[in-house]
């Protein structure tokens, strides 16, 4: 994915945050869902350069960042890029939660911070990721999702070229995005 | 089990996003007045206020710290804006301002006649700088109401930033009481206070801005 897809999908995220921002409830739920596999990825990977991946851990992590999105979505500024946004709050949150499970027997956080001194997602790594996770899922369910999430198009537009009905195109990508989350969670990405 | 999405969604409300210059320059307005507002009834006006008051650099020394405090306050509301761009230009802004400052309390001594740097080294000083940390208390409070409502990602920076701005704006309070136009005291005693304050927050920045 070149550099002119990796704009427009944080174009397309920017634009259903600044619905989300007006109240769209519907944007905000696409939003979240597409939110919930990045941050997913993140804490996967942050958790392996630990040492430390557990499944349980990174679907917390995960949590405490869309909740932070969720309550500090006003300082979201829509003639700013989103991405840079999200990995910013990401980031201080994983850190933060790092810290306040050090304190705790059960789970050892020793070395977060270090974990993330070097960029968690570089360029290269972040499609790489993607592509494999994408290519895990069925080829129509694949087209759908990169039509609807990818390129922009509508539920309506992909319907038509598709030939399947509204609904049923909600349907697949939503079981799509929610499959892509678990395997992101259980890592199945290297 | 319900989705933790649907909590999130059916709790979703229209935000205001605000800029973090527009919220500065408001914060100014009430930080540059009520400290002065605050010195002349709790303290008084200072005694030689007909004199000073008809010397344009005592109120260019004013002009320098509203700057300071503007220019400090929309350095940390910009960086409690997660993803922000900030220049080095917006991060060396309240020490070119602070700079400013001292240029001008040289100005003001010259047009004073008030002495050297040296003679301004008094200790007795000091009280202007626990009244200048006095009068700063109100509007670094409501300043950090602010910041905590926002989502502070570096909160040394931001405590820095803080404390230079309510420190400043206890500066222009305590101008309107101190009747000192001697460079070293407005450098050291005033401008201390306002660099003491950002470096004494700085410790308790992730508590203070914890979100």
């Amino acid at each position: 994915m070149g550099i002119e897809a990796r704009v427009h999908r944080d174009t397309l995220l920017a634009e259903a945050m600044v619905k989300a921002q007006k109240g769209d409830q519907a944007a905000y739920r696409e939003l979240l869902e597409s939110v919930r596999v990045i941050v997913n990825l993140y804490s996967a990977r942050v958790l392996k350069r630990m040492g430390r991946y557990d499944p349980g851990i990174a679907e917390d992590m995960t949590q405490e960042v869309l909740l932070a999105l969720h309550q500090k979505r006003h300082t979201y500024d829509p003639a700013q890029p989103f991405l840079p946004w999200l990995f910013s709050i990401t980031r201080y949150k994983v850190i933060d939660y790092g810290r306040r499970e050090r304190r705790r027997p059960t789970h050892s956080m020793e070395g977060i911070e270090e974990a993330l001194a070097a960029p968690v997602f570089s360029e290269a790594g972040t499609e790489r990721d993607l592509e494999q996770l994408l290519s895990t899922l069925p080829a129509r369910t694949r087209e759908l999702l990169e039509m609807v999430k990818i390129e922009g198009l509508s539920t309506a537009e992909a319907a038509a070229r598709t030939r399947l009905s509204e609904s049923n195109v909600k349907v697949l990508v939503h079981r799509a995005l929610k499959t892509l989350r678990g395997r992101a969670v259980k890592g199945e990405v290297t | 089990m319900t989705d933790p999405l649907s909590h999130l969604v059916q709790d979703l409300r229209p935000v205001v996003a605000r800029p973090a210059g527009v919220t500065a320059a408001a914060w100014l307005v009430f930080a540059a007045v009520t400290p002065v507002v605050l010195t002349v009834i709790g303290l008084g006006l200072r005694g030689n206020f007909e004199v000073i008051g008809g010397d344009a650099t005592f109120w260019m020394g004013l002009v320098a710290l509203a700057g300071v405090i503007f220019t400090a306050a929309r350095l940390g509301l910009t960086l409690a804006h997660p993803g922000a761009r900030v220049s080095p230009a917006m991060r060396f802004s309240p020490y070119a301002a602070l700079v400013l400052y001292g240029v001008f309390a040289l100005m003001h001594q010259e047009a004073e006649a008030a002495g050297t740097f040296r003679d301004g080294l008094d200790p007795a000083g000091v009280g202007c700088c626990l009244g200048i940390a006095g009068l700063s208390i109100l509007p670094g409070v409501v300043l950090l109401f602010v910041l905590k409502k926002l989502a502070v990602v570096e909160p040394l920076a931001v405590a820095t930033a803080l404390g230079l701005a309510m420190g400043a704006a206890g500066a222009i309070g305590i101008a309107f009481h101190c009747e000192s136009s001697n460079a070293g005291h407005l450098v050291v005693f005033h401008g201390g206070a306002m660099v003491a304050l950002g470096l004494i927050l700085r410790p308790f920045a992730r508590q203070l801005l914890r979100w």
